[in-house]
């Protein structure tokens, strides 16, 4: 053991330590405070992007294959489900349609053209995923040249699932709204029992339920299992009205206040392929 | 040392995969059971041991190229650089010290990929406790993620131990011809 650490080693030993504290330190600062990354991380990315094509595209097509495979086998049990879900839809489609038919005189009268609600969508692919245990990262295939810029919100179908925290000329990074990083920005989100309205933020996920928490809450309102949970477009990056999830349980601490509410989010956040980045009109 | 350009092209090609292959793999399969049980596939590391395994006797610089891709592998996948950047030489470092004292056989060569994935996962941790990535304290990451994440890569390296040795050999036998 005397020889292992020989003055000449624990000097490199303590060099390495120091630059790569004072690296980790830089580039997380980097990453918070400015809108894209250094040039030359930039350029490494969209280079590794574009040839990560070689193994992403065989991959997927297999495993698009196995799914194919087995959704064919629920097949007849979802039409029959589906055929009931339709008659609704379309009912719902065209009262939806006269409503912002509606909606839109409205605001043309009132003179508002933009609201919290009104949105751009950018449609991309789910490249890949960060492999960590802790880091819930998913690489896209769009970036700068498609419109997209940090902070930006991003929506599968189903609902909510994260925000764009890295941008690169033809790729992008989002964080998953069930990541923990206590330094990230929190997604201001409502929720209403009875026509009062609960504001509050989503400041992660419990780790032994997955289930995302809000927090932040300042009503006494008592809310019900179920009730839906929408972005409330405060904080001016974030549209108002996308669907994050419903609470599953509130727990009251004991000065009476909803402390934690636990949402089921919408979207399923561990099989993602393909994403929404929404902006909202500017 | 025998110095030889095809060999080299083949451990670059096989680290892009296994690059590749880590971020693919952990999109595509969903490496976590009831929603506690982590894996992490660590193929890039498991291809870097095996090369410093497999290619003792060849002058492929596998230290200058575990720089090369500890950062993309930072800059890419991670998005804060100084992580891997270092664990991954550490790694090449500590495999060469080990191998002094081990025979790389099988059993053993499996052995040696255990303390290096454990040397992987517990720098990782400490350091992303360090710059707020992780949140997770200390033993859920021992019961939940440190150890199913040991038994998926020791799994696939066991699985691909062979294969590699044959591609590698395949390829020094022709050149020796």
């Amino acid at each position: 053991m005397k020889k292992f650490f020989s003055t000449k080693r624990l000097f490199i030993i303590i060099l390495i330590i120091i630059i790569s504290v004072g690296l980790i330190g830089g580039s997380t600062f980097i990453r918070k405070n400015k809108s894209t990354p250094l040039f030359i991380q930039q350029f490494g990315n969209d280079v590794v992007a574009f040839t990560s094509k070689i193994v992403v595209v065989p991959t997927r097509g297999i495993s698009n294959f196995v799914k194919s495979t087995g959704n064919l086998l629920n097949t007849y049990k979802e039409n029959d489900h589906l055929k009931k879900q339709t008659d609704k839809l379309t009912a719902t489609q065209v009262k939806d349609e006269a409503i912002q038919d509606e909606n839109k005189k409205l605001r043309e009268q009132l003179n508002l053209t933009k609201t919290l609600t009104s949105y751009n969508q950018i449609n991309a692919t789910v490249v890949s995923r960060t492999p960590s245990a802790w880091q819930r990262q998913l690489i896209i295939d769009k970036g700068q040249n498609d419109g997209i810029k940090k902070n930006m919100a991003v929506v599968v179908n189903k609902g909510l699932v994260g925000k764009i925290i890295e941008v690169n000329r033809n790729n992008s990074k989002v964080q998953l709204i069930t990541d923990n990083n206590p330094d990230s920005d929190k997604f201001a989100v409502q929720t209403s029992n009875k026509g009062k309205t609960v504001n509050g933020l989503i400041s992660g996920t419990s780790s032994s339920s997955g289930k995302l928490v809000m927090g932040s809450t300042t009503t006494k309102t008592s809310l019900k299992n179920g009730n839906k949970v929408i972005t409330s477009g405060l904080g001016g990056i974030t549209p108002k009205g996308l669907y994050v999830g419903e609470i599953y349980s509130s727990s009251k601490d004991s000065s009476g206040l909803p402390s934690k509410i636990y949402i089921r989010p919408a979207a399923n956040m561990n099989d993602i392929d393909v994403v929404t980045v929404v902006s909202k009109n500017e | 040392m025998i110095k030889d350009t095809k060999i080299t092209l083949i451990f670059v090609i096989g680290a892009f995969l296994s690059f590749f292959l880590d971020g693919t793999i952990t999109q595509i399969f969903n490496l976590q059971f009831d929603n506690t049980f982590l894996m992490v596939p660590y193929l890039t590391i498991m291809w870097f041991v095996m090369a410093v395994i497999f290619l003792k006797d060849y002058d492929v610089k596998i230290m200058i190229w575990s720089f090369v891709f500890g950062y993309v592998y930072d800059s890419y996948y991670i998005g804060i650089i100084g992580i891997f950047l270092f664990i991954i030489p550490l790694i090449v470092f500590l495999t060469r010290y080990l191998l002094k004292v081990v025979n790389p056989f099988f059993f053993s060569s499996i052995l040696i990929f255990f303390i290096d994935i454990t040397v992987v996962m517990s720098i990782s941790y400490c350091l992303d406790r360090l710059s707020k990535i992780a949140s997770i304290s200390g033993s859920p990451f021992l019961v939940f993620v440190l150890w199913p994440t040991l038994i998926f890569n020791i799994l696939i390296y066991a699985i691909m131990y062979f294969p590699i040795q044959k591609l590698y050999n395949f390829f020094k036998i022709e050149w020796e011809n």
